[in-house]
């Protein structure tokens, strides 16, 4: 069902981009591919919890999968990097051989940056808490984990502000592409860790954790922490070093 | 019908996995052969409509790449035996071996429908910028083929992602990596690989996609971006992908090697499983030998010269420790296994040779896109990792489906297949060294000769691939069981059977090689 529904999202982009078929369809295939995989950990969540069915080798095998999952992730990133530095360390002439390219002005790393810097490493220190405090106090679990979720909405938002009030588009230069990809793809990997912490929560909320058994939790955290790695190398190279 | 869709049985998305990749094969061969009947003569069949035959080339490549090799030896091989050899019941994720497994179909599909498209992806499987750009294939078929390598690749991703895990976490318990077999190690460098690859082509795909229909310009000078950015991105992945396409294979035959000679294991077992270690970390440091030719500095094409002839240390091990597996063993008796595997031994080290010369960074500038290239990998993929396939298929089939292929049949298919793919791509090394250039739909008459030589060649492996259908057909049709296997017992894929071929679909409880170790005394997780 997955691969079907990804090979029908595949289809129905083709056909957006080349104006065949409405956006719409795009979504509607969306919302059955996500449904398919909402289920599907559904389903993961009903083995481990309510069946006790998740011995301590399929908790390793798991924790092992993710982490090579999130390997995989960052090297998703490198490629972005690549991009960066391959266009920053030798500007062409047709950006005026600088780096912002001429005409360009970039976002001033002291300001906003800083702000989300603090705001999405705040969070993860929560989360981290939030980890700690699910092995002997759930109530405090829960509420560090509202902060630091809270948070990163708050990230997002300023984030959207941002990209709203930002002088140049994803079309002006190479700049411009790689700004808006990179922090594009970033501000997706927070949107998905903040729907997967929101789904822990709920599942802290009700009660699904035990001291010894909370490994969607941790694996949301590690991710979490994963994606504050990366924009404190968005912060560092993309804001600074690009904008500077 | 329920079993076939919804399989996470290890064995049963083995054998999809087999079949899917037996019928892009087909596919695959024929698009070659069209391939080698427009090159038979000078001005040949699609010398009028040149777009097609750049069709028929990339998708022959991307058929035979991403929908028979990896599929086959990663996904078939893979699937059946890494469980067995590492003594667990099956993938650490059952589900997400199903999900990888059913990301083929559709991206097939989408390769396929790309060349009815509008003209079809006329680009060559490296998808370089600006070819690839909204100016020369503004076409919907370059998006298919795009989304259908991001669809392969990350079920591809995930089905690495599910070996690593089996062998980390599912081995048996007194089995330490060092005492893993030799197909296992190969699989495990195998899934690192595409696992740290893939992404970056992914994230190069994207570019490529937002280049075409949003405007950004990473690989477009005018707003300036570089196309070299693209073929940067695409070797640091295209790379550790040929790797892919032979480390499994390197396992079959370290195997298939010791069951024919009778021994126990293959020589200079850590050597062995360290020279392929090595392979997989050279395999990520040595991309821009492929682009030689784009203007890089001296310096850099000196480092990427010598990192490439290191990569020639690890796989002259494995080539001497496999003949001196072969030294010595009195049980070697001339089976459709052993030719296969001499015919590999000695043409993927000829493969490998012509690759130590290409590696070379001022030789390649003369033969960089000539058809000594072709020569070279067609060496090294089509009678490498095929004839490593053989190899498997004939060491696995009577394991797997219990019932063994004709002997003679066999061996005659062996011969055929031998000739034809030796008169097919020997010439392609006279034509390059000649300046034949790659990716042309048309020649010189002086290339007319040894064209046509490998238009003949073509033809007689077409034959032996006729000859293969018969032979599977006439092995399932006569159905000649397996009375026992003549196996040792440190090959734990047939100690496995319990002398009952073929195996059941779901393990038996107990580890039947469990008298071969000694028991460490810390449980070794």
């Amino acid at each position: 069902m997955a691969g079907m529904g990804i090979f029908s999202l595949a289809g129905s982009v083709i056909g957006f981009l080349h104006q065949w078929s409405p956006f719409s369809q795009c979504m509607l295939v969306a919302a059955f591919l996500s449904s398919v995989v909402g289920m599907w950990w559904r389903d993961i969540v009903r083995e481990s919890t309510f069946m006790g069915e998740h011995t301590q080798l399929e908790r390793k095998a798991f924790w092992v999968g993710f982490i090579l999952f999130v390997c995989s992730e960052a090297m998703l990133f490198v490629s972005f990097f690549w991009a960066f530095f391959h266009s920053a360390l030798a500007p062409t002439v047709e950006m005026g051989c600088v780096y912002p390219p001429v005409g360009i002005v970039p976002i001033p790393v002291v300001g906003s940056p800083l702000v989300m810097t603090g705001l999405l490493v705040g969070s993860g220190v929560l989360a981290n808490w939030s980890l700690h405090a699910v092995k002997g106090n759930e109530k405090e679990a829960c509420e560090a984990m509202v902060f630091a979720l809270l948070m990163s909405c708050i990230f997002t938002y300023y984030q959207a502000v941002e990209y709203y009030e930002a002088s140049f588009t994803i079309r002006d230069s190479v700049y411009g592409s790689v700004f808006f990809l990179t922090t594009g793809f970033h501000g997706l990997h927070v949107i998905g860790g903040t729907i997967f912490l929101v789904v822990q929560l709920l599942r802290m909320y009700w009660g699904h954790f035990s001291t010894g058994h909370h490994l969607g939790l941790e694996m949301a955290v590690l991710y979490w922490h994963f994606v504050d790695l990366i924009w404190i190398f968005v912060v560092v190279f993309i804001y600074g070093w690009g904008g500077w | 019908m329920k079993r076939w869709l919804g399989s996470a049985n290890h064995k049963d998305i083995g054998t999809l996995y087999l079949l899917s990749g037996f019928w892009s094969a087909l596919m695959g061969i024929c698009l070659s052969f069209h391939i080698r009947v427009n090159l038979a003569q000078p001005a040949g069949l699609y010398v009028e409509v040149s777009q097609l035959y750049n069709v028929i080339i990339t998708s022959h490549a991307f058929i035979m790449i991403f929908f028979f090799v990896m599929p086959v030896m990663m996904g078939g091989f893979g699937n059946w035996l890494i469980p067995i050899m590492v003594g667990c019941g099956d993938m650490s994720h059952p589900r997400l071996n199903n999900f990888s497994y059913w990301a083929i179909p559709g991206a097939l599909f989408m390769v396929f429908m790309s060349a009815l498209i509008e003209g079809g992806a006329g680009t060559g499987w490296t998808l370089y910028p600006p070819l690839s750009g909204w100016i020369y294939h503004s076409s919907p078929a370059l998006d298919m083929v795009i989304l259908s390598l991001h669809i392969a690749g990350f079920g591809s991703m995930m089905s690495s992602l599910n070996f690593m895990c089996t062998m980390i976490t599912s081995r048996f318990y007194a089995m330490i990596p060092e005492r893993m077999p030799v197909f296992c190690w190969s699989m495990f460098v195998t899934s690192w690989l595409l696992l740290f690859s893939l992404p970056v082509l992914a994230g190069g795909l994207t570019m490529l996609i937002t280049d075409r229909h949003i405007n950004t310009s990473f690989f477009r000078p005018q707003g300036g971006g570089d196309p070299l950015l693209f073929q940067h991105l695409f070797w640091f992945f295209g790379h550790p992908e040929v790797y892919v396409l032979i480390l499994p294979g390197f396992g079959i035959i370290s195997h298939a090697i010791i069951k024919s000679g009778g021994k126990l294991r293959v020589f200079g077992l850590a050597g062995m499983i360290y020279a392929m270690q090595s392979i997989g970390v050279l395999g990520f440091i040595v991309w821009a030998h492929h682009m030689f030719t784009v203007g890089m500095d001296v310096d850099s094409r000196a480092y990427f010269t010598g990192a490439t002839m290191v990569i020639a240390v690890p796989t002259g091990i494995k080539v001497f420790s496999w003949l001196a597996t072969l030294h010595g063993s009195y049980m070697i008796r001339f089976t459709a296994t052993f030719w296969w595997i001499l015919g590999f031994l000695c043409l993927f080290t000829m493969g490998g040779l012509t690759g130590v010369i290409l590696s070379h960074g001022s030789l390649d500038v003369a033969m960089h896109d000539t058809y000594f290239v072709v020569g070279h990998f067609h060496y090294v993929l089509s009678m490498g990792a095929v004839f490593s396939i053989f190899v498997g298929f004939h060491n696995y089939f009577p394991l797997f489906f219990g019932v063994v292929p004709h002997k003679r049949f066999s061996k005659g298919h062996f011969y055929l297949a031998f000739l034809g793919v030796n008169m097919a791509f020997l010439p392609h090394h006279f034509l390059g060294l000649s300046g034949m250039p790659r990716r042309y739909v048309d020649y010189a008459d002086c290339y007319f000769m040894w064209h046509k030589i490998s238009s003949w060649g073509s033809l007689l492996g077409m034959t032996g691939t006729l000859m293969f259908c018969f032979i599977l057909w006439e092995t399932y049709y006569s159905r000649r069981g397996v009375v026992f296997g003549n196996y040792l017992p440190s090959m734990f894929e047939w100690m496995y059977t319990k002398e009952k071929v073929p195996m059941k679909r779901h393990r038996p409880g107990d580890v039947p090689f469990s008298h071969m170790f000694e028991i460490p005394k810390k449980k070794n997780f």
